[in-house]
């Protein structure tokens, strides 16, 4: 298109564009909903279409007592705006969580697995809410549509909703980045998601463990683009500095964490997300958040995370990484709450070391204790290969 | 459904026909599956190639579609495309003499980052294709929509590359139809 | 110069692939029963100065209001009864059976869309020129949840010209010559037997013109993209 033509067309779409946004934000007063026809009324009504989908979405988790749990934290930090609230958990093995300008939440598994106790859940979920009640998804969203040509509100939502392909975050991180908050936006969701945090006797040093955990696991990453997570929230020392700075202007802050009911409720699903991120092969990331899950936990759960740490040291299989799996299996199938298929790992890996009785005697173990393993032909197979005993 | 996949289906399916340079009817007999690579087929197939692989279908890829890919070589994406460099060192990229578990892992993982969903893998045995040992196990998945497909899998080693064959369909009457067809079909592939 | 512009603005076309299949002596099936409409999954947009399209609720609530209506009289006109409309539960997910049969429905469209040519490259070859696709016998799920013989998928997605993209199209006509295109409907439909799941009848619409958000527009759009539905003589 000619450079003459070209500032033509621009300047009939920057007028007939500005019409749209000049309309005042409303005052977002809980329980309200936006004016019929306006454009704000047309997003609200974009974001419910993503939800018919999620509803019906394979990636949602259904289990009432994990919903329950997490819907109770949302709606306590979300305060008066509990009632707007209809939280979706969704099965995404990374970290993200984010809530829609019609108050749907979402969150992923990835987050459950990633925050420690009651405290760090309650301040995420208290910082997307607190984007919520401020608008700031709206005001973005008007920005976004003054601005540029090629956006549409849904494959902007896709990126929320869930069902995030390798090749759709890729594409979508080009989108991520005009989306992204400000940063006087973000200080804004968290002072309030402080605010709410407090109130609810939660400790507000819980931000910053989490977020300075989450900055740990992105600069392990050397190569793609920035996570889900950090698409939206930069993992800056910049924004780590404000949320330290804004847990430490609380003025006598109370110390919850409620680290107990927090592992009881999610203890049921662990297994499952510590599979599905060992499955991401995002080895370096998948070492520093077991291992630091490791650290932390408690007895009942050494076993099966210790297990899982073997796995991505097996899986990587870079230098080292063979005999750092088999010290910790070995460790593992002493420990607490192991799965079974530690004693297939842990027979392997002695085959390898050249120890074929003892081998022997872990592939049996396993055999005997999972005996409808779906592996079981393969495992049997690899038995007999040993030999019979001498 | 989104009017997005609808156009890229579109233009997806034509591309596929160009540049293969049009469609092939398979039919019930030994058929060559790519390089030495052979099977047995029971019915007849459309089939789609390029230079690396084969698509075979019946109704349509989303129906039902068999992979045969005669050659993964050391360091390449399981499914083709890319290969293992030090800037991406840990997709699903095969090794020579990697063990059964962990081929399986590889094709599970790399129908993961191809956007299948709830992905499980069972059945994992041995098998042997005429002199080289190999492997067959089954799988269930969903697609981004919720559609549930089953699949079977079957692998094996030659001269340090792989040879795989994945034939899938939608769980709702398309994988139970062929199923049994299908299973002796990938019982007979074999390295020339 | 203005009728001109208002003739190239107005002009479009409307195009339909009509597939059905055929009974044993080659002639195409007549239905003999009732049919159902299965939850249209229809959304209207507006097509923005940029290109982008933008969803808009009050025209997709009128659209889904006036097309099972019109597809209803269209059908009458055919001699074909309908049942009262079907609808999913809003969270119906990958455990219920109905939802996995819509899901079949749309890859088979899509499938259908893509290989039914009945002649040259890009058909089945196994299929041997012969219309031939089926949901399965799974169907009866359906057939007892609705009491109908045939169920009547529909995929609709439109957009509309705001008065903006008008302009800029008259403005892109004159100055550029060509048409940057106001907005286009794509309808897909299938008709399946729920007697046995065949495919009896497919179509995919494109049109530049058409409009579902009023009585007139919805009729239309009814009667083109059902066209060659031909109920069985009595």
């Amino acid at each position: 298109m000619k450079p003459q033509l070209l500032a033509l067309a621009a300047g009939l779409a920057l007028i007939l564009a500005a019409c749209a946004s000049q309309a005042p934000i409303r005052d977002n007063a809980p329980g309200t909903a936006p004016a019929a026809g306006s454009d704000e009324a047309e997003l609200w009504y974009a974001m419910e279409r993503a939800e018919t989908e999620l509803q019906r979405s394979p990636l949602r988790v259904r289990d009432p007592a994990l919903n329950e749990y997490v819907r109770k934290i949302a709606c306590e930090v979300s305060g008066e705006h509990c009632k707007d609230l209809r939280v979706y958990v969704m099965d995404v093995a990374q970290f993200n969580a984010s809530m829609a300008p019609n108050g749907m939440m979402l969150v992923w598994t990835g987050a459950l697995l990633r925050a420690r106790d009651e405290a760090e859940l309650a301040f995420v979920l208290g910082h997307e809410a607190g984007h919520y009640q401020a608008l700031h998804s709206l005001r973005q969203w008007r920005r976004i549509k003054d601005t540029t040509a090629a956006l549409s509100v849904f494959q902007v939502l896709a990126y929320g909703a869930g069902a995030p392909t390798t090749a759709m975050l890729g594409s979508l991180a080009g989108y991520a980045t005009l989306f992204k908050f400000t940063r006087d936006q973000e200080r804004e969701a968290d002072r309030l998601g402080f605010q709410a945090l407090v109130a609810h006797g939660y400790d507000p040093r819980a931000g910053v463990d989490l977020w300075a955990r989450m900055k740990r696991e992105e600069d392990t990453r050397r190569y793609g683009k920035p996570s889900a997570a950090f698409s939206t929230h930069p993992a800056t020392a910049e924004r780590l500095a404000d949320i330290a700075a804004a847990a430490a202007a609380v003025p006598d802050p109370p110390h919850e964490r409620r680290r107990d009911a927090y592992r009881a409720a999610t203890r049921p699903y662990l297994e499952h997300w510590l599979d599905a991120e060992v499955a991401r092969r995002e080895y370096a990331a998948s070492l520093l958040v077991i291992g630091e899950l490791l650290k932390d936990s408690p007895a009942q759960d050494r076993g099966v995370l210790t297990f899982y740490l073997g796995e991505a040291h097996r899986r990587r299989n870079a230098d080292g990484d063979r005999a750092a799996a088999a010290r910790l299996y070995a460790q593992a199938v002493a420990l607490p709450g192991t799965p079974t298929a530690t004693w297939r790992e842990h027979g392997f890996a002695l085959r390898d070391a050249g120890k074929t009785d003892d081998a022997r005697t872990a592939l049996q173990r396993y055999l005997s204790e999972a005996p409808q393993a779906e592996d079981r032909a393969f495992v049997q197979r690899e038995l007999d290969k040993l030999g019979a005993r001498p | 459904m989104s009017l997005r996949n609808v156009f890229v289906l579109l233009s997806a399916s034509a591309l596929a026909a160009c540049a293969s340079g049009g469609a092939r009817l398979v039919s019930p007999g030994p058929n060559p599956a790519g390089s030495h690579l052979t099977l047995n087929s029971e019915m007849e197939w459309t089939r789609l190639s390029d230079r690396r692989m084969q698509l075979w279908t019946i109704d349509g890829e989303l129906l039902n579609r068999l992979y045969l890919i005669p050659a993964v070589r050391e360091r390449e994406y399981i499914f083709l495309g890319s290969r293992q460099t030090q800037r991406r060192p840990d997709g699903p990229f095969f090794k020579p003499g990697m063990r059964a578990d962990e081929l399986r892992d590889l094709i599970v993982d790399g129908l993961l980052a191809s956007g299948a969903i709830n992905v499980s893998a069972s059945d994992l045995r041995p098998v042997m294709f005429g002199e080289h040992e190999g492997l067959r196990f089954e799988l269930t998945l969903a697609n981004q929509e919720g559609l549930k497909y089953q699949a079977m899998a079957a692998a094996f080693e030659h001269d340090r590359e792989l040879a795989l064959a994945i034939f899938m369909a939608p769980s709702e009457y398309y994988y139970p139809r062929d199923a049994q067809k299908v299973d002796r079909m990938l019982d007979t592939l074999r390295w020339k | 110069m203005l009728l001109l512009l208002g003739a190239a603005v107005m002009s479009g076309c409307v195009s339909t692939q009509v597939r059905t299949a055929k009974d044993t002596t080659g002639q195409p099936l007549r239905i003999d029963g009732n049919v159902v409409l299965v939850e249209a999954d229809i959304e209207l947009s507006e097509m923005l100065v940029g290109g982008a399209a933008e969803p808009r609720k009050e025209w997709t609530e009128a659209a889904r209001r006036l097309y099972p209506q019109a597809a209803r009289d269209a059908l009458q006109s055919q001699g074909i009864a309908m049942r009262p409309d079907f609808y999913l539960p809003a969270d119906a997910g990958p455990e219920n059976r109905l939802r996995q049969l819509h899901l079949l429905n749309q890859a088979v469209s899509l499938s259908i869309l893509s290989y039914s040519r009945t002649s040259g490259s890009g058909g089945l070859r196994n299929k041997h020129g012969s219309f031939d696709w089926t949901l399965g016998p799974g169907v009866a799920e359906l057939q007892q949840a609705t009491g109908a013989d045939y169920a009547l998928f529909t995929y609709i997605r439109d957009s509309y010209t705001s008065s903006g993209r008008a302009a800029m199209r008259i403005v892109g006509f004159v100055l550029l010559g060509g048409d940057i295109g106001g907005g286009t409907q794509i309808g897909l439909a299938s008709l399946v037997d729920l007697r046995s799941g065949q495919v009896v009848w497919h179509n995919l619409l494109l049109d530049q013109t058409g409009d579902l958000r009023d009585q007139a527009g919805a009729r239309e759009t009814a009667g083109d993209l059902l066209e060659g539905i031909r109920g069985a003589p009595r």
